[in-house]
């Protein structure tokens, strides 16, 4: 199953967040950790994962540095600040009252 | 596959229009990315073909990705500070000592001018220093920066940047230059008395041309030396050095305004009670009498009630102050003293033993000189001028004291010419005036000269082109313009080619000789500066001048050496060399009758005797106004 850009989009820093959360990944990584979490259910266009990672990075929410790789690119790191984490917290806060209410609303139909 | 990645990855960098640094990480995130995307796929033992097709088909539209990023990037760009200036920092610190010097610039002058020199004039080793160390501490950054700090990428673009600065700044020292040349020209000159203003102005201007071409020169550099520069940041970084320059030429017209208003009233609001001019040196016995004169408002032929003038002994005491001129009876010696009010005249000898009014001068006209009294002291001839041309062919008045009348045909047997040159002096003869007029009929080299004696008296000529007329052309130092009309008796005029104007002024100094007294004319400091001055000593048949040889003027040599020369026998001895500020000159030559001469420099006079060759201070006119003359020893 899969669903939607649109549907994937608003969840998508939260999503991140929550594969950093057990250690730093670099891009493909990341990517690649939300779909096999998700059963696959769950895929990026994977360009569009950058602009927000540099966007999550711009607000201070992620931290990146560059590791060598013998004989193939480097990798760019991300892992969570500080601010990072407190964000995941609150965004599965918000997530899970946001889905209790749309469940809610979805179960009187 | 590695091609078909780098066309993906290049047509999001591309969209993506980010600064350089920017760019390439994005470039090495995404290399990355495929990389391990098509290493995954391969190990799905997936073929080339497909692994293409499936990139590209996961990661979506590259142009998006990369107008995303854009957007991202821009969203939440901070102003960068320390970036730049990594880029930046010998243009900073370039900039910094720029503007410090071009201050000091500023500045300095401005001290000069109020402090040490009123009359303006600031060595141009000061320039020069000023301008020269930025640009070596501007080099110094930029070999300091190729040398470790940076990499050697950015260490050239700094290093090439530098030398585009100092370019610009060879360049402001050029239209300095040529501005300080401007101003300090003889047709300005007077407008280069007032010094501050003059140099304030041209300061200004000087800024900001100078600021105007860093202004350019950064757009420049941001445009095609650091091209990959995020323009934005360019043109913060561009407004900023705008907005300092707007504050900083700002600045410069608040010190030019409050230096002028405070030389406003330290000299009582007279702007000009410190810019006078020594005009004229006379004797009282052994006593100089200086005639010191300002001009307001300033131009450059000033009419009398434009002038103001003092007579001064060398202790400063004032003798005579108000609205007048002094000519010379070249019959008697006398020295008049002309009040001149719109036609109305006034003639007041200087002991005030004498004073004639000549009512009204049937002349707009101003008298810059009177000729020659008539052998019975009831006629006198001026010379007059109309304030636009030279003086020297301009209307002839005679005023006879008996009748109180003026007399407009006088010469009239001589064919007076408006293209040639005419010169009257007078002769031996009392009552005689010798006249020469010399034209050139279109060969400068060959001219045609006519020498007329004509009795003032009478007003007939008694003598035409006669031998005892006889003129011959001393050029005595290599100025093939200066003519001198010896006549009969030893009397003789000058005709005085004023190199600058190239024009020929002699009326104002036909002199006649008396016996073996060494002769001198008077220069005049708004007709003269910059032209040739000479002298005659009949009885010995020496030639001498006073030439402006590798002056600012005509060698266009920032240092402003005179020299004192001696032309006998064919052999030309420097006596005497001098020193002064750009655009200055003698203004006054004088000797008295123990063979001294009096150099007059703006204020600075000093007593040279011919015989021993050794100078002597002979005083410090009041009123500041001397410029800063160095002798050189002999």
């Amino acid at each position: 199953m899969k669903f939607s850009k649109e549907l994937i989009k608003g969840s998508t820093k939260n999503l991140i967040l929550a594969v950093l959360k057990d250690g730093e990944m670099y891009g493909y990584q990341i990517i690649k950790s939300i779909a096999d979490q998700s059963q696959e259910a769950l895929q990026f266009g994977e360009g569009s994962i950058y602009p927000a990672l540099h966007e999550m990075e711009k607000l201070g929410l992620l931290s990146s540095h560059w590791v060598p790789q013998e004989g193939k690119p480097d990798r760019k790191y991300y892992k969570l600040t500080p601010e990072g984490s407190q964000a995941l917290a609150q965004g599965v806060k918000d997530w899970r009252e946001f889905s209790h209410a749309v469940n809610h609303v979805l179960s009187l139909a | 596959m590695q091609t078909d990645f780098d066309d993906l990855i290049g047509q999001v960098v591309l969209s993506a229009r980010l600064p350089e640094t920017a760019s390439d990480e994005i470039r090495r995130e995404l290399e990355s990315h495929c990389f391990e995307k098509s290493h995954s796929l391969q190990l799905q033992g997936k073929q080339d073909s497909e692994i293409k097709e499936i990139i590209q088909q996961s990661f979506g539209d590259p142009a998006m990705v990369g107008n995303e990023l854009h957007q991202v990037h821009r969203k939440y760009e901070k102003i960068p500070i320390i970036g730049p200036l990594m880029y930046f920092r010998p243009f900073i610190w370039g900039l910094i000592l720029a503007v410090m010097s071009l201050l000091a610039w500023f500045v300095v002058p401005s001290v000069f001018s109020l402090f040490i020199s009123p009359q303006g004039g600031i060595p141009d080793a000061f320039l020069v220093a000023f301008v020269l160390v930025p640009e070596l501490l501007m080099i110094g950054q930029g070999v300091g920066l190729a040398a470790g700090k940076l990499n050697l990428r950015d260490s050239i673009k700094a290093v090439v940047f530098a030398s585009f600065l100092i370019a610009i700044f060879c360049l402001g020292i050029i239209s300095d230059q040529k501005a300080i040349q401007l101003v300090s020209q003889p047709i300005n000159r007077h407008v280069f008395y007032t010094g501050l203003l003059g140099n304030s102005l041209v300061m200004m201007f000087v800024i900001a041309i100078n600021f105007g071409l860093i202004l350019l020169s950064r757009m420049l550099a941001g445009r095609y030396i650091f091209r990959q520069v995020d323009q934005t940041e360019g043109n913060k970084f561009t407004f900023r050095i705008l907005l300092s320059s707007a504050g900083l030429l700002l600045f410069a017209v608040l010190l030019t305004c409050s230096v002028i208003a405070y030389r406003y009233v330290a000299n009582g609001w007279n702007p000009l009670k410190t810019n006078a001019v020594l005009s004229d040196i006379t004797w009282q016995g052994e006593e100089p009498i200086f005639l010191l004169q300002t001009v307001f408002p300033l131009t450059n032929r000033p009419s009398p009630d434009q002038i103001t003038s003092r007579l001064v002994r060398a202790d400063g005491t004032v003798l005579k102050t108000g609205q007048f001129d002094m000519v010379r009876d070249r019959n008697s010696a006398g020295i008049y003293l002309v009040q001149q009010q719109s036609k109305n005249v006034l003639l007041e000898q200087l002991d005030g033993a004498k004073i004639i009014e000549l009512g009204d001068l049937p002349t707009t006209n101003s008298i810059v000189g009177i000729v020659a009294s008539s052998a019975s002291q009831q006629k006198l001839l001026l010379s007059t001028f109309d304030g636009i041309h030279g003086a020297s062919h301009d209307a002839w008045f005679v005023y006879d004291i008996t009748t109180q009348k003026w007399s407009q045909d006088v010469l009239h047997d001589v064919p007076l010419t408006k293209t040639g040159t005419t010169s009257v002096v007078w002769s031996k003869t009392p009552g005689q005036l010798l006249i020469g007029i010399t034209t050139t009929d279109g060969d400068a080299d060959n001219p045609v000269i006519n020498k007329y004696l004509y009795d003032l008296d009478s007003a007939k000529l008694v003598a035409r082109n006669e031998q005892t007329c006889q003129l011959f052309d001393c050029r005595p130092l290599g100025y093939k313009e200066i003519q001198t009309l010896p006549a009969v008796n030893n009397s003789m005029n000058y005709s005085i080619y004023d190199g600058f104007y190239q024009d020929v002024i002699a009326s104002r100094f036909a002199i006649p000789t008396s016996g073996t007294t060494l002769m001198a004319w008077l220069a005049s400091p708004y007709q003269l500066a910059g032209g040739i001055q000479a002298f005659y000593d009949s009885a010995m048949g020496q030639q001498w001048g006073v030439g402006d040889y590798g002056s600012f003027y005509f060698q266009d040599d920032f240092w402003n050496v005179h020299n004192l020369q001696q032309s006998s026998n064919g052999q030309v001895r420097t006596i005497l060399k001098w020193m002064s500020s750009p655009g200055y000159y003698p203004s006054v030559l004088s000797l008295d009758k123990q063979k001294r001469l009096v150099i007059a420099d703006h204020g600075k006079a000093v007593i040279v005797d011919l015989a021993s060759g050794k100078t002597a201070k002979l005083a410090d006119l009041p009123d500041r106004m001397v410029v800063n003359i160095t002798w050189i020893n002999q």
